[in-house]
């Protein structure tokens, strides 16, 4: 049963795609899948000409195509930007200093300027010192927490005007769930903006926002990008990965379905920060280290002070998600893509 | 093409000789005889067969369509950690398949009768980027 492609009618379909349910040959696929970015990129005002854009590095498959997908647009449309890769290093022994290992081929690969950034460096902990100190249960917030605010500081150190991250439609979807199914409403109300912090010092964008997991795999398949695969040590993150198993049965049968939440969620409708009724927080900064929060002091900095004074399992077992007296999840900021 | 089947246990499924790659001569249309075969893995499915890319194996005749092999690839092949190839007799949502380079969803999926020589890759994305 061959198929010819839906776009130029002469090549082989090689892709069904997702979104559509067209048949698509390998090129007219690279052509659509990067103009559907490149799409998403102008229509959501993503950069300004001139803006220096830290790409969050891991070395998996999200990123690697983005650091090179980004690099093709900023040429093929001159764009004008100054890519940069920025990695975060957790010190989780065997799982990403492999995985650094491929961001280092992407720099050569991609030929862009490349700075890693450290727990120990920024926080005095690694992951695996962590993880000695509080196990293995819930050191994902530990790890979340520290992993949103490194890219934060590593981008202020590339002296960057937005950090560009590689979520995709899929942990876009699955986020809106697990932030729906937490009653996490002020991260719900944002999930799925393709940039949050707008008016910050430090804008995120996400231009893989509409692009489906699936599609990002068979261009990396395609072209030959090599990206790092497997699953962090420390990580079952069990909460996070039924949304995940939930969501790609859904999508088995009825493929638009990742799509078709991120909708929904667009469609929602918040009350402003600060309002009476409801616990939307208001935005201040840390007292001690200046970052985002709506506490006094923020997240990195609490589980920094909990760790240095032996009370971490305690505020681990306190800052469970979900609990909507606990303002402090809020603080945090967006949903911390889970390395799973 | 790494191949690392030799590391494997030794399965009379597997190929004896090693690297094995397939050709036109070797394409049989007999479908009553067993043909051998190329899998790839990626996206951390390697980690299922020691670390394996890829594989040339021979599965027995009455092993012919996608859904099949599948079921027999996890029987044989896998020692561990089923659960992120297949879940039941189906392959796992999420783990994308290409034969020859062409998406399974435009092949009829688990009804594709596979021939001598095809190159059949399983990709995960289940792993975080």
């Amino acid at each position: 049963m061959v198929r010819n492609c839906s776009a130029c009618g002469t090549q082989r379909a090689s892709v069904k795609r997702p979104k559509t349910g067209a048949a698509v040959c390998k090129e007219c696929f690279y052509q659509q899948f990067e103009t559907e970015i490149h799409d998403t990129i102008t229509s959501h005002s993503l950069f300004n000409r001139g803006d220096r854009v830290a790409i969050g590095a891991s070395g998996g498959k999200d990123s690697t195509v983005l650091a090179y997908v980004l690099s093709l647009l900023n040429k093929r449309h001159d764009y004008g930007l100054d890519l940069f890769l920025l990695s975060v290093d957790e010190g989780i022994t065997g799982y990403r200093d492999d995985s650094l290992e491929a961001v280092h081929k992407n720099k050569v690969e991609y030929d862009l300027p490349l700075l890693v950034v450290d727990y120990r460096t920024l926080y005095g902990w690694t992951m695996d010192e962590i993880v000695s100190v509080i196990g293995k249960k819930s050191n994902c917030t530990f790890c979340g927490v520290f992993r949103r605010q490194a890219l934060d500081r590593g981008a202020v150190q590339l002296k960057a005007d937005k950090v560009a991250t590689g979520h995709n439609a899929d942990d876009m979807a699955e986020t809106v769930l697990l932030n729906f199914l937490r009653g996490d409403f002020p991260r719900l109300s944002r999930c799925v903006d393709a940039v949050t912090g707008r008016d910050s010092a430090l804008p995120r964008v996400k231009p893989f926002k509409y692009t489906y997991e699936k599609e990002i795999v068979m261009y990396a398949y395609f072209k030959k990008l090599h990206y790092f695969a497997t699953e962090c040590i420390y990580s079952p993150n069990a909460y996070r990965g039924y949304a995940r198993q939930f969501l790609k049965d859904l999508e088995a049968v009825r493929p638009s379905a990742i799509l078709d939440v991120i909708r929904s969620a667009e469609q929602l409708t918040f009350p402003p920060p600060g309002s009476k009724d409801t616990a939307m927080p208001v935005q201040k900064t840390c007292e001690r280290c200046g970052y985002i929060t709506s506490q006094r002091l923020c997240k990195a900095c609490v589980l920094t002070d909990s760790l240095n004074n032996g009370t971490a399992a305690d505020v681990n077992r306190k800052s469970r998600p979900g609990r909507v007296k606990n303002q402090s999840e809020a603080q945090v900021g967006h949903a911390v893509k889970a390395k799973e | 093409m790494t191949l690392a089947a030799s590391r494997l246990p030794s399965h009379p499924a597997l190929s004896p000789r090693l690297p094995h790659l397939p050709n036109l001569a070797q394409r049989q249309t007999n479908m009553t005889s067993s043909k051998t075969i190329v899998l790839e893995f990626g996206g951390g499915l390697e980690a299922l067969f020691s670390d394996a890319k890829s594989l040339s194996v021979t599965p027995p005749a009455d092993i012919q369509s996608l859904g099949k092999l599948i079921t027999w690839v996890r029987d044989h092949l896998i020692t561990a950690r089923h659960d992120m190839f297949v879940s039941g007799d189906a392959l796992r949502p999420g783990v994308l398949v290409l034969v020859n380079d062409v998406d399974w969803e435009l092949e009829d999926t688990v009804n594709y009768r596979f021939a001598g020589g095809d190159r059949i890759a399983f990709i995960s994305t289940l792993h975080g980027g």
